[in-house]
């Protein structure tokens, strides 16, 4: 009896193992697709962000008549981001539109009527909100990314991952200018 | 050796607010227990704080008087004797005979009468348990209610009442006492006013004691008051002597009110204006509490002592206006859940329903007899010669140790997201448990997001069987982190709930366990608060208005019924709607109603409000009330290797049988 134990052991072991094979490269192939989902979902907010922008160009107009500098960079950029193919394309133009609108809210802060513009506080919270959850979908898209190549670089998927080539993803990385100090001074008058 | 003296205090149900400096004081000068002084000095009712000698009770009591608290100090007298029960009565102008067994007891008229009005089953006691219970599930601890008189009285009644009547001298000292039961005496002397209800005849032998005495005290919170002596046991029908030691108890609590209100109380210097109001009347003279009087249902149930009555009504309208104008009672709280979802039996997961299947179709083969049906005989003894039913156990245990080894990968695999950026899909999402609806657990009466409540029965094997399942999974809750908050829907999914209780039928909140029950409770719960790991598919909520078709129908239902809104559209002013102007009319209609519906759409919703996670088809849902991710995880490689560990020796077992089998 104990060696036909022994035996259903060995070949449950053995099926086991396929199983288990199964189970990583599916695995794999989830997470490589949940990490193209986060991508694209942060893409689905870039998009709703674009969408925002030529109401809040709009709103902007009528009261930043000697900013014309500003709003139009946030058009270039906004057309950037449209024509854009590649992925560090795509990422570089929304970085630069980001950049953009950083700017046109310091330029908002001179314009008191423009900042009680009931239409430009709801576009702006809407564009901020949206700034938070692209925020946080990156770090989702990052976390996605961490878990995938954990998993590459862990026993026994590592074998698996080989022999299936399944290679690593990059990690969202923010512009270099982005990680310099912001400087600071106050003007006396 | 001196007798011991009483220190009874009579709480304040909001204490005042140099409580912790007062529970200070009675801690470190006098050597007092701290949680237990608040315990006893907040509430409502009277309750003995300490006892010892009276001198340091006069010390105690002087904090207590600066305190704004009334209470007694006082050496209680022994009772002098039981009441006597009563067998008949009759009413006279000047007074009441009562005809006891051994005895005939008189209470003239305009005398001193204390009444103590009890309830000897316990439901009373039950009652204001759960009244306290849920009062504190949906107030919180700020605005515990306590059962109304009114309720109190009907209590009584509807359980097991008993009417004490005390004859008090001109000293206040007993002179004489009668009990009565309702059903064990004669109504006759009660004339005309006697009914069939042996209860409402108790009721009436109150009120004419009422109305026969010139200063009435009445007490109805025996059982519900901590006093020493005066302790209600629960009835047990196997255990006769319950009754009798409560009766006992309850001729203690007599007899101690009537030594309360020979002693008098000593009054905070603040209420003293107070006192003299309330002092002339029932038991607001020894209370000094109007709303401890029963004055609320003496009006309703006993339409007696007008005069009484009005002044009681005067003191508590004063504290029932405070009560209705405080603004906590002013919030309109969650709404009412749903029902509970029953279910006749357990619904397990699917390994259990195969493992067990495959187990007892085993044993059935193994070990039943079918006699003489040699079909079956040769069915069993083939279905497990070949080794099949052992294969098919093995089967259902090696998919379950994978489906948990699945489902821990799906775990490891899944990012946790932020609520307030929940994408559609498979999310995982961390955050405290709140409720969406006023859920109440049905046993603990604790407020929870969701409970499952199993009741089992006990067979004649002494073996615990499922009677029935009821859960609250079609109520939806929400889960906060630190972003925002999003509405669960744990309906379809097996919720893994921290906390555990059990109990017996009739039990409230946690007061009642036995062992001799043949049935019992098992409450699962996931307490408001907690923290919660949730797994499941985020979707949009389908709208719940009225769809544009029933919105233009009844908009143009509108417009027909309007003649100065259809004249806009008619455009040749013949004072007729043609076929064409009815037309625009509908056009423009529909117009206004879309864009009407883009301008609401466009406004953006709160992330409960549009999102809800819940099961979808072929997808996992977890909710689970777990410390960490990795913990959740654990548990799922733990339940899987026994089952690997099943599945290996069924496997063994089944070649060893094929093989025999074939040879």
């Amino acid at each position: 009896m104990a060696g036909w134990i022994s035996l259903g052991i060995i070949l449950l072991v053995l099926l086991g193992i396929i199983f288990y094979i199964i189970m990583i490269y599916n695995g794999f192939v989830a997470l490589k697709n949940n990490i193209n989902q986060d991508w694209s979902n942060i893409d689905v907010l870039l998009k709703q962000r674009y969408d925002e922008l030529p109401k809040l160009i709009k709103v902007c107009e009528g009261y930043m008549q000697h900013e014309q500098k500003t709003l139009e960079a946030v058009v270039k950029a906004r057309s950037m981001v449209n024509s854009a193919r590649s992925d560090d394309q795509k990422l570089q133009a929304q970085n630069a539109l980001t950049d953009t609108l950083k700017s046109l809210f310091m330029v908002v802060e001179r314009y008191p009527d423009l900042k009680a513009d009931a239409g430009f506080r709801q576009l702006s919270n809407r564009i901020s909100e949206i700034e938070d959850q692209i925020a946080d979908r990156r770090e989702l898209y990052n976390a996605s990314v961490t878990i995938y190549n954990t998993r590459l670089d862990q026993f026994p998927d590592v074998l698996i991952a080989r022999a299936f080539n399944f290679g690593s993803r990059a990690l969202w990385k923010i512009d270099p200018a982005h990680r310099q100090d912001v400087e600071v001074s106050f003007q006396h008058s | 050796m001196s007798q011991a003296t009483y220190l009874i205090v009579e709480q304040q149900l909001k204490p005042p607010e140099n409580l912790p400096e007062v529970l200070k004081e009675l801690s470190q000068k006098h050597q007092l227990d701290i949680y237990q002084c608040r315990q006893r000095l907040v509430g409502r009712g009277l309750s003995l704080l300490t006892r010892g000698e009276t001198e340091p009770l006069g010390k105690v009591s002087k904090v207590l008087k600066d305190a704004g608290y009334f209470h007694w100090v006082v050496s209680p007298s022994k009772p002098g004797f039981v009441p006597h029960r009563i067998r008949s009565l009759e009413i006279q102008s000047d007074h009441i005979i009562f005809n006891c067994q051994k005895k005939t007891v008189v209470f003239p008229k305009n005398s001193t009468i204390l009444a103590v009005f009890a309830e000897t089953s316990g439901e009373l006691a039950d009652k204001s348990v759960k009244q306290l219970l849920s009062s504190h599930a949906y107030r919180g601890m700020d605005d515990i209610r306590h059962l109304e008189d009114t309720k109190i009285h009907k209590t009584i009644l509807q359980g097991k009442p008993v009417l004490d009547l005390y004859l008090l001298d001109d000293k206040s000292q007993v002179a004489d006492a009668v009990r009565i039961f309702p059903g064990k005496f004669d109504p006759k002397g009660l004339g005309e006013q006697a009914s069939v209800s042996s209860k409402q005849n108790l009721a009436l032998v109150l009120r004419l004691a009422e109305e026969y005495a010139k200063d009435f005290h009445l007490f109805t919170d025996f059982g519900l008051v901590n006093l020493p002596g005066c302790t209600l046991r629960r009835e047990d029908p196997d255990n006769p002597q319950t009754q009798r030691q409560n009766l006992i108890s309850l001729a203690r609590y007599g007899w101690l009110m009537t030594d309360l209100l020979r002693t008098g109380a000593v009054n905070p210097p603040q209420q003293e204006k107070e006192k003299d109001f309330s002092g002339a009347v029932t038991a607001a003279m020894l209370m000094q509490n109007p709303l401890l009087a029963g004055a609320g249902q003496l009006n309703e149930m006993l339409p007696i002592a007008k005069e009484i009555s009005t002044e009681i009504d005067k003191a508590s309208a004063i504290e029932e206006k405070t009560i209705a104008q405080s603004p906590d009672t002013a919030d309109p709280g969650l709404p009412a859940p749903p029902p509970a979802q029953s279910t006749a039996n357990w619904t397990k997961p699917g390994f259990w329903i195969g493992t067990g299947g495959s187990l007892g179709v085993m044993a059935f083969f193994m070990l039943f007899d079918f006699g003489d049906n040699q079909f079956l005989n040769k069915a069993a003894y083939h279905a497990f010669a070949t080794g099949a039913i052992p294969l098919t156990l093995a089967g259902f245990t090696f998919c379950s140790a994978f489906y948990f080894l699945r489902m821990k990968r799906q775990i490891e695999n899944t990012p946790t997201s932020k609520v307030r950026s929940v994408a559609m899909g498979m999310v995982e999402v961390k955050g405290q448990a709140l409720r969406k609806f006023a859920l109440v657990s049905p046993l603990s009466q604790s407020p929870c997001v969701f409970y499952r409540l199993t009741k089992y029965r006990r067979e004649k094997n002494n073996q615990w069987k499922v009677n029935s399942v009821s859960s609250s999974a079609n109520v939806p809750f929400l889960l906060e982190d630190e972003t925002g908050r999003v509405e669960i829907d744990p309906a379809g999914c097996r919720v893994s709930a921290g906390t555990r209780q059990e109990g017996t039928p009739g039990q409230v909140g946690l007061t009642r366990l036995s062992d001799k029950s043949d049935d019992k409770w098992v409450e699962e719960t996931i307490v408001e608060g907690t923290l919660l790991y949730v797994l499941g598919a985020a979707s949009v909520k389908p709208s719940t208005g009225p769809i544009l078709t029933e919105q233009k129908t009844e908009a143009l239902r509108e417009l027909k019924r309007n003649p100065q809104k259809l004249q806009q559209f008619d455009q040749d002013g013949d004072g007729k709607i043609g076929a064409d102007e009815w037309d625009n009319a509908r056009a423009a209609v529909e117009q206004k109603l879309i864009r009407a519906s883009l301008n609401a759409k466009s406004e953006r919703k709160k992330q409960e409000e549009h999102i809800v996670i819940g099961k979808a088809k072929g997808r996992p849902l977890i909710i689970s009330e777990t410390h960490s991710e990795d913990h959740l995880t654990a548990r799922y490689l733990l339940y899987s290797i026994p089952l690997f560990f099943v599945a290996a020796i069924a496997t063994g077992g089944a070649i060893y049988l094929l093989i025999n089998y074939l040879k």
